[in-house]
């Protein structure tokens, strides 16, 4: 049985929709990010796994019961869930330690229990010497790692987590990834996380499930998610990728005008109907015109723009005799000229073709 | 204060003849134990305030039951009363206006409780009420004063119609006859002497008006304005005593004499204290005092009076009757907002 | 999950499990505020259509066709329009050298700002009176002594005059306001317009002053408001001139023969002004966002003010001198002479008006009285106000929003209106309050709403919301969570809030001077009974005791609060 399940939940706040008939299955010890762009309705949705808001239609289960439908909420002081919040929400007034024992006294634990927990669970989150401090003495990353240990120290069997990592820089930020992820092993919570940077989502998660406008576009494993995005949107959210829009004359051929591309077959997408054809810049060949060498499928281009970036090179290809560009990463060493001439090779194995909503 | 304390064994022998009077019965009286049981007596009085709490003061210390004192002007005193009867609330038990009108109007509306103060047969017809539901306690008269200092005395004004002159624009205080009963009732007197058109004419000259007619006693001696065109006889008078640069004027065109009654309320809290404080204030020695060291004119006939104080007889005492205020109240405060302003 | 439902039902938790057991008490509190703001107004508009014969018009009818109705309005508005713009002239200023530029002694300015916060406006203008007497008054005194010259300099019995004591006693609003607004706007706005090229006069105009302009219009607005609703100052500085404004016409008509319909009907127009000029400040706000104004914490720069900074102080010394300096100094001197007006000599000195005052029987009753009512509605106002402004906050009940409205309405009733509808609300069955102090706890209560219900509002805005939530997902209920964390975080804002409706409470006399019985007097009363008869020493020591008995509870609690009440940081 699940651990908590989202039926047809829906949210309105005035006339907006912020949550549209969302179904989603979380299993006992999964970690899922609801990943999207702000406004996507991800944080609604956690705010009504918590029970701080009440839904218009649908309901939350928790282990196969409702705590949430339009008629009747279970308070969150009920839930024993835990959620950690964007702004970590750490009392001001009290020490690190009184923060972290809070859950524990409201649980009428003898004090010497709740010491011995609350030192042991600042050893975890590498706080140890500090638990006399006050939140404003702490740097953000040390925020974040108490936030950590008063959400955990109550042991709770579900895990919210409200974009924890965004006010922190990109070191910090990678670093405590792993820690939460670390820490999900070490307890096995059920964690929903909700996030919209899909990095993020991308290394922590067992599934993500990718919002949009208030509805569940896509829930997957991340490699499913990357390498298989349902729909345009998904496509490129979760990562840049480059769209070829067109119609599919005949299987495994999508006709973009002036040229016409291989594509992979997809069960979406009937013939005749608009597609596009996503390929992830780093899945896009390039070699040099120049050198003669037949293959069957590659389509000639001109370099508009080469960029180093550190670990890769970027191009930007136009395809003749077409106003379509693709991105293109390759390997340092492959080196071209803006304005050389290229063929391009886009492997239908490892490309997607989504119905194009846009069309 | 020194004076008040003097008096304090000549008032309490004073307070033993009252209750002998009353009923000459050996050891406690049975009218005292009841005042002292209601605890207090609660008087509303436009009597000036020093005047108010000096009695209050010898009441207590004779009786050993205190007074709450309210002074308000006398208009007030009627709006409170009113507005405490309409809303139910029982509170005042004396209520003491310079409005013989305000009188006969509570009268008509059953408000006040009949009571006739031992002692107060002989007192003039003028100061009573036939069904014995009021009694006149203090009458004052309504005046002209100025400021010797700014004034000299033969450029003062010796008479009301001189108050019109033009020279005197900008340096009148008068005081409203919608917060107090001595200007109401001199103002109406004045009206049927003179007709509303002595005031339209006074009004041309900007008098600065005040509230009380106690107010302007004040105003004259601070020389904000030099010139009374009417203000309360006993204030000034016991001002001036204190040593403040007051001169009051008689008008021999008549002066308006105020009758201050005195009533029980029908529904008093403290019926037996309030009967014992309206003997009080109507024994001799009290009377007495009120015209030495108040300055008041009493309805007592044996009390005598400063020498420096006019006798009522030599002067032409303008009188206008209860009723008459009463009837010709609206008249006279809408006509005074009409040519006043206020 | 045992608390829930049994596993597979489909009928949900169950509706008291589910039920949030704190929702009760917040539709309580709603309630309170309902019948506390609407109650006296919906009394007041059917006492204004009552006749004799039914509902009737008659009574508007009246105001249209008497002039001196018209007179009052016509006065009260000119009023409202000079005391507005001198206060948003003056105190804005006032405001922006305090807070932006290194003007010198900020902290005196402010101590005394806040003195003349805590003045009561008719102990203002009562003072004024003994300053600026055209013939007594001691700085006419002083003009012929030094001059020679005959006639007086200043005349306060003057429409100007008011119109200058009312200013005197209402810039403090628009001082405050504007010095809080610009303590707000943080500094790269401006320093954004001077990278760009923009003078610092150019800058101040361009980008401060607009900014700015809310506080200042809002300014104006509560000036003007202030005009129309005080009662002291024009009955003790216009009427004596012959002159009436709305406030004092009500209350001549609660005079015998007493006209409660009439009074009702003059009520209205007061109460429509006010509402109006209240929408047309929050109309033309809220085309315009303002959302930097609110971002706490920037950093500011201070604006050197060079050769004007002393010319800058002497202009802020001199305002706070006529508010505050020489009302007290001459109210000191009628407190220790026989006779004001006359000059302070070894005879003319006197313990006579300590010892009347305090012998006075009606003095103490109504300095308790006094205390008593200030503390009770300080609580119950900051309770209410706290409660409700949590409520809208946390969006705890459908339509909160109609809560604001009603929380910051009693902001355009004037208190003189006030009273006469709560007069007539509670001198007839189910609920006589009339003849005890509850009449006036009421009174302040709603009186006070605004100001403490603003005060509230900005704290919780202060505190994010998820400082709660963690609270409660940790598993404390919703009362325990505002127990533990918003409560102790409000502290310092409540506190403040407290001392707004004490000082508002403790000065009140407009609405207190219809409400008050035998029973209740205040002291605000006393001193306006005193004042009718000319007991300039007993006033004066009643005013001098008012003062150091606020400022004795203020400065307490901002010592439980910890910061200045009237500026939003140190």
């Amino acid at each position: 049985m699940a651990a908590i399940t989202f039926r047809g939940l829906t949210k309105r706040f005035g006339v907006t929709l912020a949550v549209d008939r969302v179904d989603l299955s979380v299993a006992h010890g999964e970690f899922v990010s609801l990943l999207g762009p702000s406004g996507c309705g991800k944080t609604t949705t956690l705010r009504l796994a918590a029970g701080f808001l009440r839904p218009d239609t649908g309901e939350v289960l928790v282990d196969g019961n409702i705590v949430s439908s339009p008629e009747a909420v279970v308070p969150p002081e009920r839930r024993r869930m835990s959620m950690i919040f964007q702004s970590y929400a750490l009392w001001p007034h009290r020490s690190v330690f009184e923060n972290v024992a809070y859950g524990l006294r409201l649980r009428g634990l003898p004090r010497g229990e709740i010491w011995r927990k609350v030192l042991a669970m600042l050893a975890v989150v590498q706080m140890e010497g500090l638990a006399d401090r006050y939140p404003g003495e702490l740097s953000g990353g040390q925020q974040q790692r108490v936030a950590l240990a008063r959400a955990l120290v109550v042991e709770p069997e579900i895990l919210l987590l409200d974009e924890p990592l965004s006010n922190l820089d990109a070191n910090l930020r990678e670093e405590l990834r792993f820690e939460i992820r670390r820490l999900h092993q070490e307890f096995g919570i059920t964690m929903l996380y909700v996030t919209h940077d899909q990095a993020e989502a991308v290394v922590t998660s067992d599934r993500i499930a990718v919002m949009q406008a208030g509805r569940i576009a896509q829930v997957g494993r991340p490699e499913e998610i990357f390498e298989r995005p349902r729909t345009r949107f998904v496509a490129e959210f979760i990562g840049r990728t480059n769209v070829l829009p067109g119609v599919l004359r005949e299987l495994g051929s999508l006709d973009l005008g002036p040229l016409v591309v291989r594509a992979p077959n997809a069960p979406e997408v009937r013939v005749g109907e608009r597609a596009a054809l996503c390929v992830r810049p780093a899945r896009v060949r390039l070699r040099d015109a120049a050198i003669p060498e037949a293959r069957g499928g590659e389509l000639p281009g001109v370099v508009e723009r080469a960029v180093y970036v550190g670990d890769a090179m970027e191009y930007l290809v136009r395809l003749a005799g077409s106003e379509h560009r693709l991105r293109a990463l390759t390997p340092p060493d492959q080196r071209f000229r803006a304005g050389q001439a290229v063929l391009v090779a886009l492997d239908p194995a490892r490309s997607v073709l989504i119905p194009d909503e846009a069309g | 204060m020194r004076s008040s304390r003097s008096s304090i064994p000549l008032i309490l022998a004073l307070a033993a003849a009252v209750l002998m009077a009353a009923r000459p019965a050996p050891g406690a009286d049975p009218r005292l134990e009841a005042a002292k049981r209601e605890g207090k007596v609660t008087w509303y009085t436009s009597v000036a305030l020093t005047t108010a709490e000096r009695i209050a003061k010898l009441f207590e210390s004779a009786f050993g039951v205190p007074v709450a004192v309210n002074r308000t002007g006398s208009q007030r005193v009627l709006q409170r009363v009113l507005q405490e009867a309409q809303a139910g609330i029982k509170v005042v038990d004396v209520i003491q206006t310079s409005d013989a009108g305000h009188f006969v109007l509570l009268k008509s509306k059953g408000l006040l409780a009949r009571y006739i103060p031992a002692g107060t047969e002989g007192f003039p017809a003028a100061f009573k009420d036939r069904d014995g539901s009021y009694l006149g306690w203090r009458a004052t008269l309504s005046v002209i004063a100025y400021n010797p200092k700014l004034v000299p005395a033969a450029e003062a004004p010796r008479s009301w119609k001189d108050l019109l002159q033009p020279k005197w624009k900008g340096k009148l205080v008068k005081a409203h006859p919608g917060y107090s009963g001595i200007i109401a009732t001199g103002m109406l007197a004045l009206v049927k002497e003179f007709s509303w058109d002595y005031f339209r004419q006074l009004a041309k000259n900007g008098p600065m008006i005040v509230q009380s007619a106690n107010d302007p006693a004040q105003v004259v001696a601070s020389g904000e304005r030099p010139v009374a065109a009417d203000g309360a006889e006993y204030f000034l008078y016991s001002q001036r005593k204190k040593g403040n640069p007051l001169a009051i004027v008689y008008p021999a065109e008549g002066v308006p004499l105020v009758i201050s009654p005195t009533a029980i309320a029908r529904d008093a809290p403290h019926p037996a204290a309030a009967r014992l404080f309206t003997d009080f204030i109507f024994t001799k020695a009290v009377q007495q005092l009120m015209a030495d060291r108040e300055g008041l004119y009493v309805p007592h006939p044996e009390v005598t009076y400063p020498a420096d104080k006019p006798k009522l007889k030599d002067l032409k005492l303008l009188q206008v009757d209860a009723e008459e205020l009463e009837s010709r109240n609206q008249e006279l405060k809408r006509t005074f907002a009409e040519i006043f302003g206020v | 999950m045992d608390l829930a439902a049994p596993a597979g039902s489909r009928a949900g938790p169950s509706r008291w499990l589910a039920l949030d057991r704190s929702t009760p008490l917040w539709a309580l509190l709603a309630l309170v505020l309902v019948v506390l703001v609407l109650l006296p107004l919906a009394w007041l508009l059917a006492s204004s259509l009552r006749g004799a014969e039914g509902i009737t018009l008659r009574h508007y009818l009246t105001l249209a066709t008497e002039p001196q109705y018209l007179q009052a309005v016509r006065y009260t508005l000119l009023l409202g329009l000079g005391v507005g713009l001198l206060s948003a002239l003056v105190g804005a200023p006032m405001g922006w050298l305090v807070a932006r530029t290194d003007l010198p002694g900020k902290r005196v300015i402010r101590a005394l700002v806040l003195a003349s916060f805590v003045t009561p406006p008719y102990l203002g203008a009562f003072a004024w009176t003994m300053l600026a007497g055209p013939n007594a008054g001691f700085l006419n005194k002083l003009f012929r002594d030094l001059t020679g010259a005959e006639g007086h300099l200043v005349n306060i019995f003057t429409t100007g005059g008011l119109i200058f004591v009312m200013f005197l006693y209402s810039y403090p609003y628009v001082f405050t306001m504007v010095a809080n607004a610009l303590e707000l706007i943080p500094s790269e706005l401006e320093e954004a317009a001077q990278m760009l090229g923009a003078g610092r006069s150019r800058t101040a105009l361009s980008i401060t002053l607009p900014l700015a302009a809310p506080a200042l219009t809002g300014g104006f607005i509560l000036g003007f408001l202030q005009a129309l609703t005080l009662f002291g100052s024009p009955a003790i500085l216009a009427m004596p001139a012959g002159v009436h404004t709305i406030t004092t016409r009500i209350w001549a008509l609660f005079q015998y023969p007493p006209r409660v319909e009439v009074a009702a009907a003059l009520s209205l127009p007061l109460l429509l002004v006010a509402a109006l000029l209240l929408a047309l400040q929050r109309g033309w706000l809220g085309r315009k966002g303002y959302a930097t104004v609110g971002g706490r914490g920037a950093a500011r720069q201070v604006i050197p003010l060079g050769p004007w900074r002393w010319p800058a102080l002497g202009f802020c010394l001199l305002l706070l001198a006529l508010a505050v300096g020489f009302p007290y100094l001459i109210l000191a001197k009628a407190a220790m002479v026989r006779a004001w007006a006359q000059p302070l000599t070894w005879e003319n000195l006197t313990f006579q008006n300590l010892q009347f005052t305090w012998e006075y029987g009606a003095t103490r009753e109504a300095l308790w009285n006094t205390l008593k009512l200030g503390i009770l509605s300080a609580t119950a106002g900051v309770g209410l106000a706290t409660a409700i402004a949590y409520i809208v906050n946390r969006g705890l009940l459908r339509g909160a929003h109609v809560l604001t409205f009603l929380a910051t309405a009693p902001i355009a009733i004037p208190g003189v209106v006030l009273a006469v509808g709560l007069f007539v609300a509670y001198t007839q069955p189910p609920l006589v309050l009339y003849g005890t102090v509850w009449i006036l706890f009421v009174a302040y209560l709603t009186k006070e709403m605004p100001i403490g219900y603003a005060q509230a509002d900005a704290t919780f805005r202060g505190i994010h919301p998820e400082l709660e939530d963690a609270s409660r997902i940790l598993g404390a209920g919703r009362v325990r969570a505002l127990l533990d964390v918003t409560v102790p975080l409000a502290r310092s804002g409540v506190v403040a809030a407290w001392c707004f409706i004490f000082i508002g409470a403790i000065r009140e006399l407009s609405a207190s001077i219809l409400l008050f019985t035998s029973q209740s007097r205040v002291i605000s009363v006393v001193i306006f009974d005193l004042k009718e008869e000319g007991h300039f020493g007993a006033i004066a020591v009643l005013g001098l005791l008012l003062l150091a008995l606020t400022f004795l509870v203020v400065l307490g609690m901002e010592r439980v609060a910890g910061r200045s009440i009237l500026g939003s940081r140190e």
